[in-house]
């Protein structure tokens, strides 16, 4: 089990990450070691400012580390690429594209270039996918801050990354519509199994959706714990009131505290 | 189960947006109705003060009545010299604007996405930026004579340099959100600026239109001084040797009306490009 051949799908090696220079040098992330295995869901929380964003930009190849590695598929990552998709916390859908462009985005470009036949039916299956069959051809800005995320969502499956990086992405939402999306979400990776690494501030949100919790510590951050969640499938809204998810719960908000 | 509860949620969210949409479109056609009205009473309100000037015999034989200069305007254009006179106008705006606008966009997507020359030359085009165009003119005659190249050279100047700046900081402000978005999706440098950063300034390239557009109307005369035998401002122009007093103010109309009708344009295009857009109104 040990001795396997192949990489872990995302693996970060003595990642360090520091911001500024001279005396207001900071550094943000110290020697982080993560391995996130393929298929597998690994939710990140911290305390606000402890890099969560950071580790993801890193994976992402919008950032690279100061020291240490940061290896997809055991190759160092050289910056951003379809094989790693991203949903950003703000909303990132293009506004002048419609919502079913959107989806496609990354079907028209050179490296992903699908036939048209093969972009509609992608298109049609994320619009159902993500309850967006009535708003093919609306604008985003018809559509509410949950919808917008869908969309994102949608058109960060469409181009079939092995690996999804969600920063956040419902920290912009309200209560009600977060839950339903955590839920909506859930069933997605289920259906369509990649590896997924989820930063969020919600430690609830987090179990609900992780294989592992990674939990951080203050500036100059390393890892706390990594908290298995032993819930399997399927999980819904009665979940959260299990015993297991409430002591699980409790332990993560514990080691967040100091 | 979790499909029923997450659908609900979407049939509600639905059907608020359905709801609020409807209310938003009501609302400005209403609204739309009242800024014409009130738009037309504007110019009401100006014409009618305007007879009351004439009518308090101020100047005495020196302010023509609204219907006067009306009348002048409809028989000049009908012995067919002044719309000759409005088509030069427009045409030489419309190069010049076409010519100083279409450098702008250019030298301002340079400035705004590379920082060295950005630092280099931002100083430089504010200095520049800062000259009455109408300045330049003697220097103009001296070295491209009395001829159109002249007259297009100060429009050009005017059009590049108040269209640059706007370019340069709507660059400058663009989100680079949108640039993380496509880097991710696999977008290569030509496509990011091609499928990303293009459409996302059109609005910039619009306002940039409109303000050079403006600047260009108010150069004219300027430019129009140098020796033209057409043109708007060389009615007026000619019109002041002959102290023809009503068609120095049609020449005057003819040239606020051709810069509204223009902006309108303009604003009708940008509202119908950029319906996109969260405030769509220009």
């Amino acid at each position: 089990m040990i001795a396997t051949a192949s990489p872990p799908r995302v693996e970060l090696r003595g990642a360090t990450k520091r911001f500024g220079t001279g005396s207001e040098r900071i550094t943000v992330l110290d020697a982080i070691d993560l391995q996130i295995a393929d298929g597998e869901v690994v939710c990140v929380v911290g305390p606000s400012g402890s890099g969560k964003t950071t580790i993801l930009n890193l994976i992402a190849g919008f950032l690279q580390p100061d020291d240490g590695a940061v290896l997809v598929d055991g190759t160092p990552v050289a910056g951003p690429g379809p094989d790693r998709g991203v949903v950003f916390q703000q909303y990132a859908v293009f506004p002048w594209l419609t919502v079913a462009k959107n989806i496609e985005f990354g079907l028209t470009l050179r490296r992903g270039r699908a036939p048209a036949e093969r972009r509609r039916d992608v298109v049609d299956h994320y619009l159902k996918l993500m309850d967006l069959e009535d708003f093919r051809d609306a604008y985003p800005k018809t559509l509410s801050g949950g919808m917008r995320q869908r969309v994102a969502i949608a058109r960060a499956y469409a181009v079939q990354p092995e690996i999804l990086l969600m920063d956040e992405p419902f920290g912009a939402l309200d209560a009600q519509t977060r839950d339903g999306m955590a839920e909506q979400l859930l069933s997605v990776m289920a259906a369509e199994g990649k590896t997924v690494l989820f930063i969020t501030h919600s430690v609830e949100e987090a179990i609900f959706l992780a294989d592992r919790v990674v939990v951080l510590t203050p500036r100059p951050t390393t890892i706390r714990d990594v908290v298995p969640i032993p819930l399997g499938a399927p999980r819904d809204a009665r979940t959260k009131t299990t015993p297991e998810f409430v002591a699980l719960r409790r332990q993560i908000e514990e080691l967040l505290r100091y | 189960m979790t499909g029923t509860m997450a659908g609900r949620s979407v049939d509600l969210e639905r059907a608020d947006i359905a709801r609020e949409e409807r209310a938003v479109r009501r609302h400005r056609r209403v609204d739309r109705v009242n800024r014409a009205v009130l738009g037309l009473l504007g110019f009401g309100l100006v014409i009618g003060a305007w007879y009351l000037l004439v009518a308090s015999g101020f100047k005495s034989g020196l302010v023509p009545s609204p219907h006067e200069t009306v009348d002048v305007v409809i028989r000049r254009f009908r012995d067919g010299d002044l719309l000759a006179d409005v088509r030069a106008s427009v045409q030489r705006v419309l190069l010049g604007v076409g010519i100083g606008v279409g450098a702008a966009i250019v030298v301002g997507f340079v400035l705004g996405w590379y920082e060295t020359p950005a630092r280099l030359f931002n100083p430089v085009i504010n200095f520049f930026r800062a000259l009455p165009p109408i300045s330049l003119i003697p220097l103009v005659v001296v070295y491209f004579g009395i001829g159109e190249m002249a007259r297009t050279s100060v429009l050009v100047y005017a059009a590049f340099f108040s269209g640059v700046i706007v370019i340069f900081e709507g660059i400058r402000a663009l989100d680079p959100l949108y640039l993380r978005a496509g880097r991710a999706l696999g977008a290569s440098q030509f496509e990011l600026f091609r499928r990303v950063v293009l459409p996302l300034s059109l609005p910039t390239i619009l306002v940039a239109l409109r303000v050079a557009l403006g600047v260009s109307w108010a150069t004219l005369v300027a430019a129009e001084l140098i020796a033209a035998q057409q043109g708007l401002g060389a009615v007026i122009q000619e019109a002041g040797s002959f102290l023809r007093v009503d068609v120095m103010y049609g020449g005057i109309i003819l040239i606020g009306l051709a810069a509204l009708t223009m902006d309108g344009l303009l604003r009708a295009i940008s509202n119908r490009a950029l319906a996109w857009r969260e405030e769509v109104r220009a």
